[in-house]
């Protein structure tokens, strides 16, 4: 140890723990970011929706983006009323089924331009013999005019007469509406008979 | 000094912080979720799989598969996925695609290609010849210079009785004997089949129709089977 050193031993104070406030430039700089980061969560978190993935901003812009088109809206909502309650005979696969129901697809009371009759059967009922694509058919459909809504019965026949490979233009909830208050009456299912008389096209 | 409440006090707001935005953020993000409808064709999503695929999924995971292979599509502006074809139509991962899995094999790195669409590139006998040597000229979508290590392990060799097996790999050994894949590598390759992120919902809706979608071949990853040498 040289001279010096001893000296700068003997000068230097004892060390001491302290306090010194930290600078305010940093707390400034902290805010600041903290500031930064939460306006960009804002922008671009979409609002912490679990729907909304990068690209989009917000679920208003996910929403825009689905396809437009009122008629396959329509046809969805109809999904769920086949598929929970016509589908048990009508079949999933819309060909119907021995003792249960005559076809749908391709079937040429579904596909007919007016919807007229369908509503008809769809609000009162069906039974007696029809025929059906060349087939003849000897069963009956119960009434779902209490069950369905005018936009629930629109929404399932649209859905017929546009899924597997029928082509037909929709179903429209005015037209159900119109049919409903014109046959409000009727307490008896339809016939084939009666139904030739309403015209289809 | 006792510095230990402030100790305390500093690593409890750590934790709580970390669970917050771990755990019980996610829960209330995702943790309701349901199973939802394609659009627009509203078919339900996602579907099940079956035994042989969950079965697949253990394979997948015991032979930690995850540690090369990612099976998340990241949307456009987050990497180069969709460009890279690993998007089928610019389609990205959302949570609902795993909503069956347990535990999600999403995995971290890419030594390989993403998986999140393989059954959409390849069919099950293309896994299992990837499976058995990735890259054996010789066997139908082989990969020059891939690292992948083969799994033979997953494949036995058998005497052939009577008839060849119907699932006997296209490998030469000795005469009378034939290579087929244990039960793990089926059900490995029907996991791996099985596994299309293809359908799309809310989350990801097709794109418009004046924006028509380009389709990219998947790099780093046999697109179109190689015919066999």
């Amino acid at each position: 140890m040289s001279p010096n050193d001893k000296q700068n031993l003997r000068r230097d104070n004892e060390p001491t723990a302290g306090y010194s406030s930290v600078p305010m430039w940093l707390i400034l700089l902290l805010g600041l970011f903290f500031y930064w980061g939460m306006v960009y969560l804002d922008r671009n978190a979409g609002g912490f929706s679990s729907k909304v993935y990068h690209p989009w901003q917000n679920f208003e812009e996910v929403d825009a983006a689905q396809p437009k088109d009122e008629n396959a809206k329509l046809a969805l909502e109809g999904k769920k009323v086949f598929d929970s309650t016509c589908s048990l005979c009508h079949q999933p696969n819309g060909l119907g089924a021995e003792g249960k129901a005559p076809p749908l697809v391709a079937s040429e009371w579904v596909l007919a331009s007016k919807p007229d009759r369908i509503v008809r059967i769809v609000l009162d009922g069906f039974q007696g013999p029809v025929t059906v694509k060349n087939t003849e058919w000897n069963l009956a459909m119960a009434s779902w005019k209490g069950t369905f809504s005018d936009r629930q019965i629109a929404a399932v026949l649209t859905y017929i007469r546009n899924n597997w490979d029928n082509k037909a233009p929709a179903v429209n909830e005015e037209q159900v509406k119109a049919i409903r208050a014109k046959e409000k009456a009727r307490t008896q299912p339809w016939t084939s008979q009666e139904l030739q008389a309403v015209p289809d096209r | 000094m006792n510095f230990g409440p402030f100790v305390f006090i500093g690593v409890f707001c750590t934790m709580i912080i970390s669970w917050a935005t771990f755990v019980f953020g996610p829960q209330v993000q995702i943790g309701g979720m349901q199973p939802t409808l394609t659009v627009p064709n509203g078919d339900n999503y996602p579907a099940y799989r079956t035994g042989a695929e969950k079965r697949g999924l253990d394979v997948y995971r015991a032979n930690n598969c995850a540690a090369c292979h990612t099976q998340q599509v990241r949307p456009a502006g987050l990497g180069p996925d969709l460009m890279r074809g690993w998007g089928i139509r610019q389609r990205y991962s959302v949570a609902e695609d795993y909503m069956y899995d347990y535990p999600v094999m999403l995995g971290t790195q890419r030594v390989g290609p993403d998986l999140a669409n393989v059954g959409a590139r390849l069919d099950k006998q293309i896994i299992l010849n990837h499976l058995y040597d990735a890259r054996d000229e010789r066997l139908p979508g082989f990969v020059r210079g891939s690292v992948m290590p083969p799994y033979q392990f997953l494949f036995k060799k058998q005497k052939i009785d009577r008839s060849p097996s119907p699932d006997a790999m296209p490998v030469a050994v000795d005469a009378g004997y034939e290579v087929v894949p244990t039960d793990d590598a089926k059900a490995l390759a029907a996991y791996l089949a099985g596994l299309k992120q293809t359908a799309y919902i809310f989350e990801v809706p097709p794109p418009p129709a004046d924006k028509p979608i380009t389709m990219r071949p998947a790099t780093n990853s046999p697109a179109t089977p190689t015919p066999a040498k």
